[in-house]
């Protein structure tokens, strides 16, 4: 019988005595590889997701701007780690992501970009924006990332010159919206930072050792980009409990307004 | 070249593809393989109606190419001169199917793309390369890929969707672009 294999390489359920001991002495060697690994590259990443993706939705960990100031852009510098997804969607529709955005209050309509994996799949850039909620334009890299805590700034910064907003990977624009937002969008609009999964029962990246980190956060008015002071991104978390695997997502503010979300064994 | 030696020519990477077991190639001209590639068919500038932005673009875009407003992308037939041999076709799709961001986008419809030859014209400049710099390209186009809305916490409609996705490979360079997925007509719009 072949088995499913869940993201962390752990299998999930054996048919026989004499399978689940060599499943057993194959998890054993391969937990000691990986945790030899891992401990040389000094770089323990979250891998506990759930095999079971359960109710797929959208679910998000990070801080959003809730103010009623129109802004006109966001950025912020983002870590690359790795985020476990659950196993049993292999799909395109399972994905981890985390991301800086713009967006009006009302949701109809973004511009974003970050990082983004699916299942058995590395990080890539992606950046997506919409006019409406309905139509969607999305770019892809092609290149896989790295996921040992190396940084990259992403960017939606409005451009008066096309009267659009270009999405950034560093200094690279991904796309740019081939509307003008101030035209399609309702005000106030609103930075937001996140990581997103499917799944509560993904990971969102990093573990408490080596945390998805959120820092630089910026956003944009008339007078260009701005650093954020404390105290004005409001958090949420939707995986703020404890999983059937004991773990859950965490959203912490070690140095405001920085911020780190990571999955980890819940307090 | 003669328009029978082109014909010859596009027939010959289409029977290699075919071959290869991997895609169709489109336009019987090899010279001109001037097909839009668009959500819901051909779309003439005089028909659609562009937001001001998209249209500033669309104004550098020559009659007979193809623009993609969202990502400053012109795409202009290609010359059968510069079209890829067969045997590169079928090198350069082979290692699209290895990307695991292209398995990942595309699953079972991986293997069975549109292939078409283009001069990219225009393009955001990637490292290393110069603001309009022209070089061949091959495009592979998908159609009727699900594909998924991000979009805030705020955003509370359906979150899938059904679009085109497009593949650019540059020829010069031997790699790959990016890869784009919109679900609107006005995404890439052919100037006629």
């Amino acid at each position: 019988m072949r088995m499913k294999e869940r993201e962390d390489g752990t299998p999930r359920h054996a048919t026989s005595w004499r399978m689940m001991n060599v499943v057993m002495v194959l998890v054993l060697l391969a937990a000691v590889s990986a945790e030899q690994i891992l401990t040389r590259n000094g770089d323990r990443m979250a891998r506990a997701e759930v095999f079971d993706c359960l109710t797929e939705s959208h679910y998000f960990d990070g801080k959003g701007d809730k103010t009623t100031a129109n802004r006109l852009g966001a950025a912020a510098t983002i870590s690359e780690r790795f985020g476990a997804v659950c196993d049993n969607d292999q799909s395109s529709f399972n994905f981890v992501t985390t991301w800086a955005m713009i967006s009006p209050s009302n949701g109809l309509g973004w511009a974003q970009s970050g990082y983004l994996r699916w299942y058995n799949h590395c990080n890539i850039v992606f950046a997506q924006d919409s006019p409406d909620g309905s139509a969607v334009h999305t770019f892809t890299g092609t290149t896989c990332q790295q996921d040992g805590g190396q940084t990259n700034i992403f960017t939606e910064s409005y451009d008066g010159g096309c009267s659009c907003i270009d999405q950034y990977e560093g200094g690279r624009i991904l796309q740019h919206t081939m509307y003008d937002p101030t035209k399609r969008w309702s005000t106030p609009w609103q930075p937001q930072f996140f990581g997103e999964a499917a799944s509560l029962s993904s990971d969102m990246p990093g573990n408490s050792g080596s945390p998805e980190q959120f820092t630089n956060l910026k956003y944009q008015d008339s007078s260009g980009f701005h650093n954020y002071p404390c105290m004005v991104l409001t958090p949420r978390n939707d995986g703020a409990h404890k999983r059937t695997d004991g773990e859950e997502w965490f959203n912490e503010t070690p140095t405001c307004p920085n911020f780190n979300i990571y999955t980890d064994t819940a307090g | 070249m003669t328009a029978q030696k082109a014909a010859t020519l596009a027939i010959a990477i289409a029977v290699a593809i075919g071959l290869a077991g991997c895609g169709t190639v489109h336009g019987s001209r090899a010279h001109n393989s001037g097909r839009l590639i668009s959500s819901s068919g051909s779309h003439k500038m005089s028909k659609v109606t562009l937001d001001p932005a998209a249209r500033r673009f669309m104004r550098k875009v020559p009659y007979g190419d193809t623009g993609y407003p969202g990502l400053d992308l012109i795409l202009a037939p290609a010359p059968a001169r510069t079209v890829a041999t067969p045997a590169r076709t079928v090198r350069v799709m082979r290692l699209f199917y290895k990307l695991r961001v292209a398995q990942a986008i595309l699953g079972k419809r991986l293997r069975s793309p549109e292939v078409t030859y283009w001069i990219i014209t225009d393009y955001n400049p990637l490292p290393g390369m110069k603001p309009g710099a022209k070089f061949p390209a091959i495009v592979l186009t998908y159609r009727n890929i699900a594909c998924e809305a991000y979009g805030p916490p705020s955003f509370h409609g359906p979150r899938k969707r059904i679009c085109t996705t497009v593949a650019f490979y540059d020829l010069d360079n031997s790699r790959w672009l990016g890869i784009y997925q919109y679900n609107d007509h006005l995404s890439a719009i052919k100037k006629t």
